[in-house]
């Protein structure tokens, strides 16, 4: 006797052992995916904001002077050719207190000693159109020869090189995941038809054709893809949620600040993922059987 | 309806179990297939349902040479014939219901004409009570019913039929043979591979006997038992 459905029309995949192997390893799979893919979109989030955010500033480091009145009028000539110069919005020395707050990380507590000689930095809000880097730092030289005018390029093009480094390898894994992913529907596809060969070669001899057996092996791992998907999706917002809790109170001071909050399409991945995973799934089982049919006799 | 010419059929690389065999079955005949276990009737109702290709010559079924078919044409061509296997090949996760009605949903009918024409076979052979049951609860006789009903729900052009009477009582295998004759008075050809010789000769129709590796058509052994 034929050994075949569980319900009207359709094979019994639902009761092989494959079908508990698919969910879990869709739900792992969709876990990695969806950790790669949000850190991804993050990564390029955070890098986008940086790099608008540091264009559009400047740091002017003037060192400490032996005469505090000729740095005084040192500066105060700096600040008079900057705010006169085309492209500068604005230009403002940072208290000691904030240079020093800036410098603890490095100084420790020595870093708020009045006695402790400080550089005096002048932070510039410029307009990254319209700013003339060659005729600042010719204005700049000629002011004070020892100030140094750092635009940030160097180090922030150290930090997006990095971040794009982790986002490639996000990608490639997110690329690895989704070939593993379609490469375990294939299998266990195949299995299935291996498994089921006695009541498919009876269904064609009924008159089904490929499709239509096809298209119950597209069904039957929906379900598994689905709810895998979305036990994936979950356990990695959970995962998330305490990386972003553990990581709160170190972001919140520092160099940038506090992380900003997820862009829009980390918004949208838990919701597109199990729907886009269950679809590239079924697509697959279903093209999977119709190659591997129509290699039949 | 059926002609083989030249038709050889033999299974991997053994000895060929039909050898050159050429064979016309007007459409509508009704026709018994005999010989001894293992002469080759299996094989040739193999090649007649489609389940098997021959190792050589042509088969043509319902004017379509098979071999020239392609897998949606074979697919149609399999939808015009109904089989009933010796060994009932029922679904077993399938209701008694759900086998019957497969052909009917696998042809696309819409679930009101499977509902219908499932009920009404059902009822007719004797399973009406039994419409939700599984095959594995069912006694040999009743699952050969299943079976035939599954195999004609879909008003074949070509009925085959294997041993369809061999678990039956006499009642049942009476009612069996009277629906076969009935399909074939509209127009199905029918073809039945039996041991049971009795049957053959009560019957009358003619034979096709399967010996050698050939296959031998002979005439009827008197009138169709239900002309009137």
């Amino acid at each position: 006797m034929v050994s075949a459905f569980s319900s009207s029309a359709s094979l019994p995949l639902g009761r092989d052992p494959a079908r508990g192997y698919l969910l879990g390893v869709t739900g792992f799979l969709v876990l990695l995916l969806t950790l790669t893919a949000l850190t991804a979109i993050y990564l390029e989030d955070v890098a986008g904001g940086w790099r608008r955010s540091v264009a559009a500033q400047a740091t002017l480091l003037l060192p400490p002077e032996a005469s505090a009145r000729d740095q005084a009028r040192t500066v105060d000539a700096l600040l008079d050719a900057l705010r006169n110069a085309r492209g500068i919005v604005a230009a403002d020395v940072l208290s000691r207190e904030k240079t020093a707050a800036l410098l603890s990380p490095w100084l420790g507590d020595s870093a708020e000693d009045p006695s402790l000689p400080l550089p005096l930095l002048v932070a510039i809000h410029l307009d990254p159109e319209a700013i003339d880097w060659p005729a600042l730092r010719r204005t700049v030289a000629g002011i004070a020869p020892t100030a140094q005018l750092d635009d940030h390029s160097d180090w922030v093009g150290r930090l997006l090189s990095f971040a794009g480094w982790l986002q490639g390898m996000a990608g490639a894994m997110a690329l690895l995941v989704v070939l593993c992913s379609i490469g375990t529907v294939i299998f266990i596809t195949r299995a299935g038809l291996a498994v089921h060969r006695e009541p498919i070669e009876m269904l064609h001899l009924m008159g089904a054709e490929d499709r239509f057996v096809a298209r119950q092996f597209e069904q039957r791992v929906g379900e598994p893809l689905l709810l895998g998907s979305l036990a994936g999706v979950l356990l990695a917002l959970v995962l998330l949620a305490l990386v972003a809790l553990a990581l709160r109170p170190s972001t919140g001071s520092g160099l940038f600040g506090p992380l900003p909050a997820p862009p829009l399409m980390a918004l949208l991945v838990p919701f597109l993922l199990p729907v886009l995973t269950t679809a590239v799934g079924r697509m697959t089982a279903y093209w999977t059987v119709l190659r591997t049919l129509a290699r039949l006799p | 309806m059926i002609r083989f010419d030249q038709v050889s059929f033999g299974y991997d690389r053994g000895p060929l179990v039909l050898e050159g065999v050429t064979l016309h079955v007007e459409p509508g005949s009704f026709h018994f297939v005999v010989g001894a276990s293992g002469a080759g009737k299996t094989s040739l109702l193999r090649l007649l349902y489609l389940g098997a290709k021959p190792t050589a010559g042509r088969v043509v079924l319902a004017g379509r040479d098979v071999a020239r078919l392609s897998r949606r044409e074979r697919a149609h061509l399999r939808r015009r014939i109904g089989v009933v296997f010796q060994d009932y090949r029922l679904f077993e996760n399938l209701t008694v219901f759900e086998n019957v009605a497969l052909p009917l949903r696998i042809a696309g009918e819409t679930e009101e004409e499977v509902r219908d024409k499932a009920n009404e076979l059902l009822s007719w052979v004797g399973l009406a009570e039994a419409l939700d049951s599984y095959p594995p609860s069912l006694s040999g006789g009743e699952q050969q019913r299943v079976a035939v009903a599954r195999a004609v729900i879909t008003n074949p052009d070509l009925l085959i039929a294997d041993e369809p009477t061999g678990n039956l009582d006499d009642r049942m295998a009476e009612r069996l043979l009277r629906l076969f004759d009935e399909l074939h008075r509209v127009g199905t050809t029918v073809l039945i591979a039996t041991h049971n010789e009795q049957l053959v000769r009560r019957l009358g129709h003619p034979q096709l006997r399967v010996g050698d590796g050939q296959v031998v058509a002979e005439g009827p052994h008197g009138p169709p038992p239900f002309a009137d």
